[in-house]
């Protein structure tokens, strides 16, 4: 990190001939930084919904036409410095001015503030993304509504009275079921293989081999 | 402590009801001095537990608080043991069973899965969490309007250069801003430093502002879209009269000091600094002089002399005696500018205009004093003259020349604003050919424009920018309804009929009949309703949900309000000239009270609120109809406003008056009429107040009332220890509307934990500086009839901002944490235990049970501005926490996220108890933010209201903007969503019947064939 660029500015000897006008014992500093509008933003006017907060709003940063700004006025210490923008998203860092006016800006974290992730300074922020405020609403699609319970309730019987009987008359099934009807005197067979059995005519080799594995 | 053992005695006979009324806005912060070292502050406590015995009665002592009663008849004990969670979320609450059944095998295998687990009960309820308080984009402005101000003008400048035209501000609130001269709408504005001044507003090529102090940043913005040009900043010595000037490039400083006047110069957009010059002025030393600057001239008067020079090459300053004018003032006369050429001299009774030129002052014209003057730039050299006439409610609006002093007649019209009459001045004026335009700043900050000759064109509020107090009122029943009410429910002396079953019979009768008329009225499209204010207040009538309401807003410009919750429009507007905010340390406070709510048909609804004397100091109340807008009366109450609080029980009109605590600490009944009812009230009341700069807090008793008069006894004293920087920094009550549905929280063992419900418990947090500098918060929980300290808890190393919610039986604040530099969020939760001490109703007095404290502390990633919490009708729905973050944002928090009991180590019991684990830090969801981009500026308050529905609450977020939205901590679970599906049921309904019908009819018909097999 060698770009800490020292930017002592304001040294306050020269505004303060005059006695006990300031006392120039603490020096202030200015932090400066860029922000880069986010990609398909094409507003005018985001540079003027954009400020910087520097510990929650007791200093404050505007944007020029280029998007960079300064802070300006701060004695020496650690900043939280905040980008607001109300439709995109900018990392928070953690501006430090040390004694000397040595910058430092690090990630904020404030779960473990001794961690030092360093960013470099002069700051250049870029946009994280577009704040989604709001929720997607579901779409209504016809699949959403054929396998709603509702209607497969109603589906689903009707499909077993009207389709059911219908196989009932092919003969081939009758005697299908006819001899299921006689295994059933004296072993229940698994449902699920008699409704296969049902619907899947041309198993139905399979079926039988299954069904004298049964028996045996 | 104070009270003797007689008093004592006399407590414990008398079975009382216990009611007090905290105010703690009135106390909310101030400005102390002193230091409690931590020794001093162990000292302090046992000193406090003595004084709870004073409260500590016998077992017949029974005191029903107001609330307790409310949710003792709601819910039992019993019941609350399985209500409990329903406050909380419920789908959760299954969810998490389910969650937990489905995972029993899981958490007894490796610590990886069970940590997976962890996760996945994470996300899921940050899933829950995000369902919760989200908006979908259809529903932008269907709930939520956002209104911007700017505040009262300070300096104001037409833009004709630029394209198009607009009025530029500079406000008191430290807004700059551009407006279009044909609506008032604000085309585009920047919102300054909190706390800090416009000190000069100058419009050249861009706009540049000089603001702050005494660091004071210039800045330039560009006039049509508002973005900074350049901007730099410098340190200054701050003086009420010290003036700036910009001239030709140049920024000029000008600061008095003591027999001399210091000019600085600096460039103006580089701020280089071109050296600073000491002019001789020996007339300053005794301070009686007044300077203004008229364009780069420095312009001085004493009581004898004028006195000017030009900043620019700064020789000495030319003098010329007042007397060659025919002026011989009394006192030290005042300077106004007038323009950049012209200045005003004002004395008692006249003022006379001077025009600046090479040789000095001319005088050219004269007016009265109260006169507003301002001359419009360039080449017009015509000046306007402002004159109030409150008598007949006008505005004359006058021009003179400059070059000949004469009234110009085809300029001059009269403004009539009828009861809206307020003092204004004159702020910007413009001529471009022969038409003028003027803008004005009312002295209750209304912005006008005026087109010369002619009528005013708009107007904008800018009070709302400094809204007080605010309250959400019930609109009133429709006149039907109102009918069926009066039936029932007055006084039958007051109607004058007869009484008795006949009496009776006739009234039912009678209203009969006019139902009947309305109804064919309404069916025959005769209808329109007997109001005869015009539509918009025929329509406010109460809905069936109740959501639809009005808010009342006091601000502190002497204004109130009456506003639409639903579009925010205004309805009405009422000045209140002589009226000023009660202040407590810094902060300005109006209490605001529904003396009589809107449902008592056909008593007149009722609001007071108390403030004080402009002029005198005195306080005053005043009391109005607030569906109307009319004041009722208006009463200088001859004495300073200590305290105020609200009966507990209304009298036989429904009036639930005031009780006031004045300086002197003699009490006061308001309106006085109610006096009787507090007298009767009076064995069953006491009161809580502070002196926050002395850090001492005293709770009265009533008891001691005579039949003639209302007695405040002293019954306990808490003084905060001395020391150095002590300051109280919040006196936070319980809201006294507030229900509590549930008793208790129900544990995983099925137990239940009894929730420590004290009404009257008041949380006070002051801060105080150790020796080394280091700043320390001490938060006491105070009950404010007993004075027990019922906890407290200590912080090092924090300091305010400090914003508190106290509500239930929790306790949630922000601080600063300067250890770790952080906000963190410190929550308590407090608990009777597995018994309760009294099923039906708390006590202050006989409850002696030391509450169980459950503490933790959260990091919060924000600074918070203010805080509140939601509140429903019945309390059933869950709590959540709206906070305003700097950044313009109003996050909606669950409660659930700083529950104290979130635990480390997460165990099966808590699982089953539906508590999410520990997580150091709180998220900021983006979309738990209400206001979605509508930034919020400056927030100062938020208020929260309940609706008619149990689900749903209102939030009226004020500050410099305002902001209105209705939440649903729950979901609105007592309410169709917004996406109900009405096609899809129909469709299924449709169908079923349509299927039953042809089945029907294919049965039929193979019934048939079958038979004629």
């Amino acid at each position: 990190m060698k770009s800490l660029v020292v930017l002592v500015l304001l040294s306050l000897a020269a505004f303060s001939q005059a006695e006990g006008v300031v006392d120039n014992e603490e020096s202030l500093y200015v932090v400066e930084g860029r922000i880069y509008s986010a990609e398909g933003e094409n507003s005018n006017s985001w540079q003027r919904e954009t400020r910087i907060l520097v510990n929650g709003g007791e200093y404050l940063g505007f944007l020029k036409q280029d998007g960079s700004f300064i802070v300006s006025n701060l004695p020496s210490g650690s900043y939280t410095l905040e980008i607001a923008n109300p439709n995109y998203y900018y990392e928070p860092l953690r501006v430090e001015i040390s004694n000397k006016g040595k910058f430092r800006a690090r990630k904020l974290n404030h779960l473990q503030p001794s961690v030092v992730t360093l960013v470099a300074y002069p700051l250049k922020m870029k946009s994280l993304g577009k704040i989604r405020y709001f929720q997607q609403r579901e779409q209504w699609r016809i699949t959403d509504f054929l396998f709603s319970p509702m209607v497969l309730m109603m589906v689903l019987p009707l499909l077993l009275i009207m389709v059911l009987p219908k196989m009932m008359n092919d003969p081939e099934t009758k005697k299908e079921m006819e001899q299921l009807n006689n295994m059933t005197k004296y072993e229940l067979p698994d449902m699920s293989e008699v409704v296969a059995s049902l619907f899947s005519d041309r198993d139905e080799p399979k079926q039988k081999s299954k069904a004298s594995k049964k028996r045996q | 402590m104070e009270s003797t053992p007689g008093q004592r005695q006399h407590q414990q006979s008398v079975q009382t009801r216990l009611f007090y009324r905290e105010n703690s806005q009135l106390y909310g912060s101030t400005a102390g001095a002193e230091i409690a070292t931590r020794n001093q502050h162990h000292n302090i406590i046992p000193a406090l537990k003595s004084s709870s015995i004073v409260g500590s009665g016998k077992s017949e002592l029974r005191d029903e608080s107001h609330r307790s009663i409310g949710f003792a008849v709601l819910c039992g004990p019993a019941c609350g043991s399985r209500i409990v969670v329903v406050g909380g979320p419920l789908i959760g609450l299954i969810a998490g069973m389910a969650l937990t059944v489905a995972s029993g095998p899981v958490s007894k295998s490796s610590d990886m899965c069970s940590k997976g687990y962890y996760i996945l009960w994470t996300l899921f309820f940050l899933q829950f969490f995000t369902c919760v308080s989200c908006l979908f984009e259809d529903q932008i402005g269907k709930f939520d309007w956002r209104q911007r101000y700017i505040g009262k003008i300070r300096f104001a400048a037409f833009d004709a250069v630029s394209g198009t035209r607009k009025i530029l501000v500079a406000t008191e609130q430290n807004v700059l801003a551009a407006l279009h001269p044909k609506s008032g709408n604000i085309l585009w504005q920047q919102v300054l430093e909190k706390d800090e001044s416009v000190q000069h507003m100058h419009v050249g090529k861009e706009l540049v502002s000089v603001s702050g102090g005494p660091r004071v940043h210039v800045r330039a913005w560009d006039k049509t879209n508002g973005l900074l040009a350049w901007e730099w900043s410098l340190s200054q010595q701050q003086s009420a009269r010290a003036r700036w000037a910009v001239d030709k490039g140049r920024l000029y400083h000008v600061v008095p000091l003591d027999g001399q006047l210091e000019v600085s110069a600096f460039s103006l957009e580089s701020g280089f600094d071109l050296g600073s010059r000491r002019l001789a002025a020996p007339w300053t030393a005794g301070g009686a002089y007044d300077c203004v600057l008229v364009g780069a001239t420095v312009v001085c008067v004493t009581q004898h002399s004028f006195y000017w020079t030009s900043l620019a090459d700064g020789g000495a300053f030319a003098e010329v005696p007042l007397a060659s004018f025919d002026l011989t003032p009394a006192a030290v006369p005042v300077l106004s500018g007038v323009g950049e050429l012209a200045f005003s001299l004002r004395l008692p009774g006249k003022q006379t205009v001077f025009l600046m030129g090479d040789k000095g002052p001319r005088a050219i014209h004269e007016a009265s004093a109260t006169a507003s003057l301002l001359a419009t730039p360039f080449d017009s050299n015509i000046m306007f003259k402002l004159e109030n006439k409150p008598d007949s409610s006008a505005l004359q609006v006058s021009a003179v020349s400059l070059n000949t002093g004469v009234e110009v007649d085809e300029y001059s019209s009269t403004l009539i604003l009828g009861s809206k009459f307020s003092p204004c001045t004159l702020t910007a004026a413009i001529c471009i050919k022969d038409e003028c335009a003027a803008v004005l700043s009312g002295d209750d900050h209304t912005i006008s424009f005026v087109n010369i000759p002619g009528q005013i064109t708009w107007t904008r509020e800018e009070a709302l920018a400094s809204i007080i107090s605010t309250e959400i009122i019930d609109l009133p029943v429709s006149d039907l309804d109102a009918a069926i009410e009066s039936e029932f429910g007055s006084k039958q002396e007051d109607l004058g009929v007869a009484t008795g079953i006949v009496g009776m019979v006739m009234r039912r009768l009678t209203s009969q009949v006019m139902q009947i008329k309305v109804l064919a009225q309404t069916v025959l499209g005769l209808v329109q309703p007997a109001s005869s204010s015009g539509p918009s207040r025929a329509s406010l009538i109460r809905d069936t949900f109740g959501l639809h309401k009005m808010i009342v807003a006091v601000t502190s410009a002497g204004k109130a309000f009456g506003i639409d919750n639903l579009r925010g429009e205004l309805i009405w507007q009422i000045q209140l000239p002589r009226f000023a905010p009660l202040h407590v340390g810094k902060s300005p406070v109006v209490p605001l009270y529904v003396l009589r709510t809107t449902s008592h048909v056909p008593f007149t609804p009722l609001c007071a609120i108390l403030g004080k004397d402009r002029l005198t100091g005195e306080g005053l109340a005043v009391a109005f109809e607030p569906i109307k807008g009319l004041v009722l009366s208006s009463d200088a109450l001859g004495y300073k406003v200590q305290q105020v609080m609200q009966l507990p029980h209304p009298d036989d009109e429904f009036l639930r008056g005031l009780v006031v605590l004045d300086d002197q600490l003699k009490v006061h009944a308001y309106p006085p009429e109610s006096k009787a009812n507090a007298i009767k009230q009076a064995a069953s009341l006491y009161m809580f107040t502070t002196w926050p700069a002395k850090g001492t807090f005293a709770g009265f008793s009533f008891a001691h009332s005579t039949k003639q008069d209302l007695v405040a006894t002293k019954v306990w004293e808490l003084q905060l220890p001395d020391g150095p920087d002590r300051e109280v920094v919040a006196v936070v009550g319980k809201n006294p509307t507030e229900r509590v549905n549930s008793q208790g929280r129900v544990l995983a063992d099925r137990s239940v934990m009894y929730k420590y419900i004290n009404p009257n418990l008041i949380a006070i947090i002051s801060q105080v500086s150790d020796s080394s500098h280091k700043y320390i918060l001490n938060m006491y929980l105070v009950d404010g009839v007993s004075g027990a300290v019922v906890h407290s808890a200590t912080h090092k190393r924090a300091r305010a901002p400090v914003n508190v919610v106290h509500s239930e039986n929790w306790l949630v604040y922000s601080y600063f944490n300067e250890k770790m530099r952080r906000t963190e969020l410190a929550s308590f939760e407090l608990y009777e235990g597995k018994s309760r001490s009294n099923t039906t109703a708390f006590s202050s007095k006989s409850n002696s049970v030391r509450p169980l404290v459950e503490q933790q502390a959260y990091i919060f990633p924000s600074t918070v501005d203010t805080m509140k919490e939601t509140i429903t009708e019945k309390g059933i729905t869950s709590k959540h926490l709206i906070m305003a973050l700097p950044n313009g944002n109003i996050l909606e928090l669950p409660w659930m996220f700083v529950d104290p009991r979130r635990p480390t180590v997460q165990t099966g019991e808590m699982r089953d108890e539906g508590v999410i684990p520990y997580t150091p830090e709180l998220p900021i969801p983006p979309d738990a933010i209400i206001n979605y981009n509508q930034t919020v500026n400056r927030v100062r308050g938020i208020h929260t209201a309940p609706s008619g529905l149990e689900s749903t609450c209102l939030v009226l977020v004020y500050g410099l903007d305002l902001f209105y939205i209705r939440v649903a901590p729950s979901k609105a679970f007592d309410l169709l969503k917004d996406d109900f599906d009405h096609f899809l049921i129909a469709a299924v309904l449709l169908g079923l019947v349509i299927a039953s019908y042809v089945t029907k009819k294919l049965a039929a018909r193979k019934a048939r064939n079958q038979a004629w097999k």
